[in-house]
């Protein structure tokens, strides 16, 4: 409180983000960008050493924007996508389904896979 | 009553009118149990590959019915379709519930929008005014 009348940048700092004091912003930016850097390079694909930028995707869920209440079990085409290449069900933080959607997507998947729409496991050479 | 959809996979290679004549015995276990299969004529999916063999088949015809009754009719559907050699598998669903619910959702949705998009209703008495006045003889009189 004491340097905020002379120095000007809290001001700034302030309409970033108003409940952060600006002296420990430096150490801990560095920290949490040490964190960022290093968390998509081990889970993203094939993160190269050539500081590639990883590829964020677009987070919507598809079932939210086209308006989908129901996630029916019998149409094949729409839940193939949420099954990778071995049949595994993909995780939400991967197709960016919202939590509601992918539950209901779980149970289609599942009966589609007991009336053999979809496969189990797909055997891969 | 409710409602379910009960999909069972035949066998490919059984001759048309055999298929047939089991389906028609399917449906007639649900009428005689008090039940009733709503999409009798269109039932009939057609062969499609299966996701994995069986009973060392790779492809089947599949035949969807959409039952509505009661507890009773779909047991003995399943107890018949368990027994019956040419079923290869068998899947049945209660959907009413399901059906409710996103039928609740989607109105939800819609009554939403409409409170958006329309935040001032307006019209009521310019209707009534808007409304002709009776009296013109009626032509052709």
């Amino acid at each position: 409180m004491t340097d905020n009348p002379s120095v000007p940048a809290p001001a700034g700092g302030e309409a970033r983000s108003p409940e952060r004091p600006p002296a420990p912003r430096g150490p801990r930016e560095g920290g949490r960008r040490d964190d960022r850097g290093r968390g998509p390079r081990r889970g993203g694909p094939g993160g190269g050493p050539g500081g590639r930028r990883f590829f964020r995707r677009r987070r919507v869920c598809k079932f939210c924007v086209e308006k989908m209440d129901h996630i029916d079990y019998k149409d094949v085409n729409v839940i193939r996508q949420f099954v990778g290449d071995r049949g595994k069900i993909l995780p939400r933080r991967i197709s960016g389904v919202c939590a509601p959607h992918q539950r209901q997507l779980k149970v289609a998947i599942k009966r589609a896979r007991n009336i053999a729409l979809l496969p189990f496991a797909t055997l891969t050479s | 009553m409710r409602t379910y959809e009960v999909i069972f996979i035949l066998r490919p290679d059984l001759p048309e009118t055999e298929t047939d004549a089991l389906i028609e015995q399917m449906q007639q276990s649900v009428t005689g149990a008090g039940g009733r299969v709503t999409n009798a004529d269109k039932c009939k999916w057609g062969k499609r590959p299966l996701a994995y063999r069986v009973h060392g088949q790779r492809e089947g015809f599949f035949v969807l019915f959409e039952v509505e009754g009661g507890g009773e009719a779909l047991r003995e559907l399943e107890r018949r379709l368990k027994v019956a050699e040419p079923v290869l598998k068998l899947l049945s669903v209660r959907v009413d519930l399901e059906r409710k619910r996103a039928e609740k959702h989607r109105h939800k949705r819609e009554h939403r929008a409409a409170r958006r998009h329309r935040p001032a209703p307006a019209g009521g008495p310019s209707a009534a005014e808007a409304r002709p006045p009776d009296g013109p003889a009626p032509a052709g009189a």
